[in-house]
């Protein structure tokens, strides 16, 4: 037992550096770790709050296109309002409560943090539980989607980037409904790659890639991308697909958390039929 | 003349509030980001402790991680650049040894010495940074790639602060 103590203070620089690197990948494997709650990020009170501050004077050199793009948006959402359509045959439409049902809510947020040139980016919403956020909400940008709910503080809430290790969307081609897998590999943060489009299906550069709205997090007909390029893949039938993102991450100003009434039903119906 | 443990801290901030206000905006050519904050690490008196290296190497890797969500990656590599350390002033000792000098400097030192050693340092610091973030090797070449540019962007504008900071001293 003493030459054991002997030993482990006659190499403890040793022993100290591979504690510590064990303390790190602990850490490390946390904050990779989906579920888990990890207190040590940027939605803290006070790391929050100093990027808060930051932003609020970086904000001023980017208003001029954050303008142009919300009133591009409020173009866009005045076209889809009743107003902006006429009745052309009464006898068939009724439009009300029994038709139609609210299933999506959006909150907006403003970005205060965001990375671009890591493996795994994460950004920074100025809203948190308080508003109403939680963990695996999606997140679109007004351009298109945007990534996953991390992490949420009272008043902060990370967000897992879109280009990251992990991100795994569910999107189809617009022009023919066909889905496929979204990824990204981590090379340019204005392309990402989509995987799972069998090889007989007709492709042509700049088609409009939409979400499938499979999944709970975000609702169908949330743009992605266009197709930038396309090979045949050697091996197997699908294609090797790279899309140019709508969303540009260098210069994100505002997202919108979407909120899914009926996610939660879904998703335990799901895991009901996946139990048996 | 500030004493030894005051301007440390105060760089120790100064340091991380840049690196995570400013440096972690910028990319060079869209995925370089330089590391300025191990510059903290590199500038400690020679003869402190390596334990004492190492702990002060972990809070400031964790302080640059906790601000850009990245874990434990930035201590990881940290702690492992104060590892190496140690060894790397034994390889580069002068003749005469360090006994007279506290903080490495260009002006003691001669250029050469300080170049091989900010190099050797901040490659080992990048290489762990880089291959933790990836943690996959189908990507191995577009990561060293990553690395070395990185290393170089990082070395330059290290050499860049001490110009304009160690000149003012005189």
């Amino acid at each position: 037992m003493r030459n054991l103590f002997l030993f482990i203070w006659r190499h403890h620089f040793i022993f100290l550096f591979l504690l510590m690197e064990a303390v790190c990948t602990v850490l490390i494997i946390r904050n990779n770790n989906y579920h888990f709650s990890a207190y040590l990020n940027s939605s803290g009170a006070l790391t929050g709050s100093i990027y808060a501050g930051f932003n609020a004077i970086a904000e001023y050199f980017s208003l001029k296109e954050v303008n142009e793009q919300l009133s591009t948006e409020n173009a866009r959402l005045r076209a889809k309002t009743k107003y902006s359509f006429s009745v052309y045959n009464r006898g068939l439409f009724r439009i009300g409560k029994n038709v139609y049902r609210q299933q999506y809510l959006y909150l907006e947020g403003k970005v205060v943090n965001n990375s671009i040139n890591r493996r795994n980016n994460y950004f920074t919403l100025s809203i948190g539980s308080e508003q109403g956020v939680k963990p695996g909400m999606g997140v679109i940008s007004p351009d298109g989607i945007a990534g996953v709910i991390k992490d949420v503080s009272a008043g902060y809430s990370t967000v897992m980037s879109v280009l990251h290790k992990n991100t795994r969307v569910s999107v189809k081609i617009r022009k023919n409904n066909y889905f496929g897998t979204m990824v990204w590999d981590g090379t340019d943060y204005r392309k990402a790659t989509l995987l799972d489009v069998p090889k007989h299906v007709e492709l042509t550069r700049g088609d409009t890639v939409i979400t499938s709205g499979f999944s709970t997090l975000y609702p169908e007909g949330i743009v992605a991308g266009t197709i930038g390029s396309f090979t045949k893949d050697q091996e197997d039938n699908f294609y090797v697909i790279t899309l140019n993102l709508s969303t540009d991450f260098g210069k994100m100003d505002f997202a919108y958390v979407v909120v899914n009434l009926y996610g939660v039903e879904q998703q335990e119906l799901e895991n009901r039929s996946d139990n048996d | 003349m500030i004493n030894l443990v005051t301007r440390n801290i105060i760089r120790f901030l100064v340091l991380v509030l840049f690196q995570v206000l400013v440096l972690n905006n910028i990319y060079l050519s869209g995925f370089i980001n330089p590391n300025l904050y191990i510059l903290f690490i590199l500038l400690l008196p020679v003869n402190t402790a390596p334990p004492t290296v190492m702990l002060l190497s972990f809070f400031i890797g964790l302080s640059v991680d906790i601000f850009s969500d990245t874990g434990g990656m930035h201590a990881a590599a940290s702690v492992f650049l104060a590892f190496c350390r140690p060894y790397i002033l034994k390889l580069l000792s002068p003749r005469e040894g360090y006994e007279y000098i506290t903080e490495p400097a260009i002006k003691q030192l001669g250029f050469t010495w300080f170049l091989v050693y900010i190099f050797m340092l901040v490659l080992s610091h990048h290489l762990v940074l880089f291959y933790v973030e990836v943690f996959r090797f189908s990507e191995f070449f577009y990561t060293f790639a990553k690395v070395l540019l990185s290393t170089v962007t990082t070395v330059i504008i290290i050499f860049l602060v001490l110009f304009l900071v160690q000149r003012k001293k005189e």
